[in-house]
């Protein structure tokens, strides 16, 4: 199965949307640091105007797409509602931000933006669970899925607290991006276990582990995802206290990578079981 | 109320493609695309005892057919005949029947744009002809009819084979409607 760079791009960009909503949310940015929180939400929206984007280049007659919710029942139909949904918080977000208006409802407003980014980061998984696709119908999928876009998310997030200007006498930023670091790194623990459980689980169902080890997937899953992907960032992550602007952009940027190739290794995996070898 | 089936009888198939050749310039479908496909399965067992069967595969147009549940749309849509239809007006081509179909019986059409699936042939049917591929098929391995009318050939023909009825796949849970035949002879017979 060829491997589809739109549909890795948007699950990769919306994956990132998690990131400036959990900055948003989950600390003080809304309230305290306000040049912090306008660069997050524009880079948040940003996200999710590209996901679009990419989603929208997928399909070979996007103007059809006024009909894709004629199938609620479609796991397609309801992602693309919840997708919508978020972009929706996130605009709202920016302009609020932007405008600085009702600074009370921001944060509230993030939480909601937050719980949608997750909610549709799952349901996009979920639409490769497919009993045509046995390498793909397992539920480690969506997780694989969902803890990759939170470790790329959290070191989006940590990469805005350790680049974004600071704004006169604004203090704690430091304690902010090391808090970030520290959230980021059982998340990373978690996302390299599962990762590396699914594609080992899925080779074996579609041609063995060889493939995945010494095959037509070894390049990716050795160079991409296990080098690149996974011990390169650990090690940035685990250094991450000495110089947190570079080992963020440097951990952001490879985490970025192995996510992509978390993504575009699915295609070549999850192949239909021939017809022919029913007998 | 009818309900349109194929039937494929593998004892009779002689691997001649007629039917997809058929069907390919019956529908303007182009090279490397298929709506109904001819498989060579096997060949199996060791000199002089070896056997091969030829495998058409057009839509199973299934009951629970994984493909109407996909679309996000409603462009792959069951009729009340039974037969699975593509509405390509409301189609945006996302490619995810594609990958929801066990049988592999749908694909992209690289030239048109569009999602290419068996539709039996409506523009056939719905005049009172036969699918193409049936129309073409030599040995008579593709029949088509209303398996709701017991006087129907179809019917009759099923009636007289139902020992070597075997569903395609049946574990995806799909139910398809397009029945197969096993061959009669040997001890080879599709894994359940």
């Amino acid at each position: 199965m060829e491997i589809q760079w739109m549909l890795v791009l948007y699950s990769l960009f919306m994956g990132l949307s998690i990131g400036p909503f959990a900055l948003l949310a989950l600390t003080d940015a809304c309230e305290k640091r306000p040049a912090l929180c306008k660069w997050a939400s524009l880079v948040g929206l940003s996200c999710i105007i590209l996901a679009g984007i990419a989603a929208f280049a997928h399909l070979l007659k996007p103007l059809a797409a006024i009909n894709i919710f004629n199938n609620l029942a479609s796991p397609m139909a309801r992602e693309t509602v919840f997708v919508l949904l978020t972009g929706v918080v996130a605009a709202a977000l920016a302009v609020m931000n932007l405008f600085n208006w009702l600074p009370g409802l921001r944060r509230m407003l993030a939480w909601f933006g937050l719980v949608l980014a997750v909610i549709s980061v799952i349901l996009i998984a979920t639409i490769y669970l497919l009993p045509a696709r046995p390498a793909w119908n397992s539920w480690l999928l969506p997780i694989t899925l969902l803890t990759s876009s939170l470790i790329n998310g959290l070191l989006l997030a940590w990469l805005l607290v350790a680049i974004v200007p600071k704004q006169g006498d604004e203090t704690g930023l430091m304690e902010l991006a090391a808090k970030l670091r520290s959230w980021a790194l059982p998340v990373f623990a978690v996302y390299a276990i599962v990762t590396v459980v699914f594609f080992l689980m899925a080779a074996s169902q579609t041609g063995g582990i060889t493939r995945l080890l010494v095959g037509d997937l070894a390049l990716l899953f050795w160079l991409g995802l296990i080098l690149v992907g996974l011990a390169a960032p650990a090690a940035l992550i685990w250094l991450g206290k000495k110089d947190p602007k570079a080992s963020a952009l440097a951990a952001f940027l490879l985490v970025a990578i192995g996510v992509l190739v978390v993504r575009a290794m699915l295609f070549p995996i999850g192949v239909r079981i021939p017809i022919t070898s029913l007998w | 109320m009818t309900r349109l089936t194929l039937l494929v009888d593998i004892q009779r198939c002689i691997g001649c493609w007629a039917c997809t050749v058929a069907c390919k310039q019956e529908n303007s479908v182009p090279p490397g695309v298929f709506r109904n496909q001819l498989f060579l399965v096997g060949p199996f067992g060791e000199y002089p005892d070896v056997k091969a069967y030829f495998l058409s595969r057009p839509c199973m147009h299934c009951e629970d057919a994984a493909c109407v549940k996909a679309c996000p749309t409603g462009a792959t849509f069951q009729r009340g005949d039974g037969t699975v239809q593509i509405d390509q007006d409301k189609c945006i081509v996302c490619g995810y029947c594609a990958w929801a179909c066990p049988y592999g019986a749908r694909q992209i059409n690289p030239v048109s744009k569009r999602i290419e699936g068996c539709s039996m042939c409506s523009q056939r049917i719905d005049v009172g002809l036969d699918p193409a591929c049936v129309h073409h098929c030599m040995g008579k391995a593709l029949m088509f009819g209303d398996l709701n009318d017991p006087n129907s050939d179809i019917s009759k023909y099923l009636e007289a084979n139902k020992d070597r009825v075997f569903p395609l796949l049946e574990s995806f849970g799909t139910k398809p409607r397009t029945i197969y035949l096993a061959p009669k002879m040997g001890a080879l017979v599709p894994k359940p």
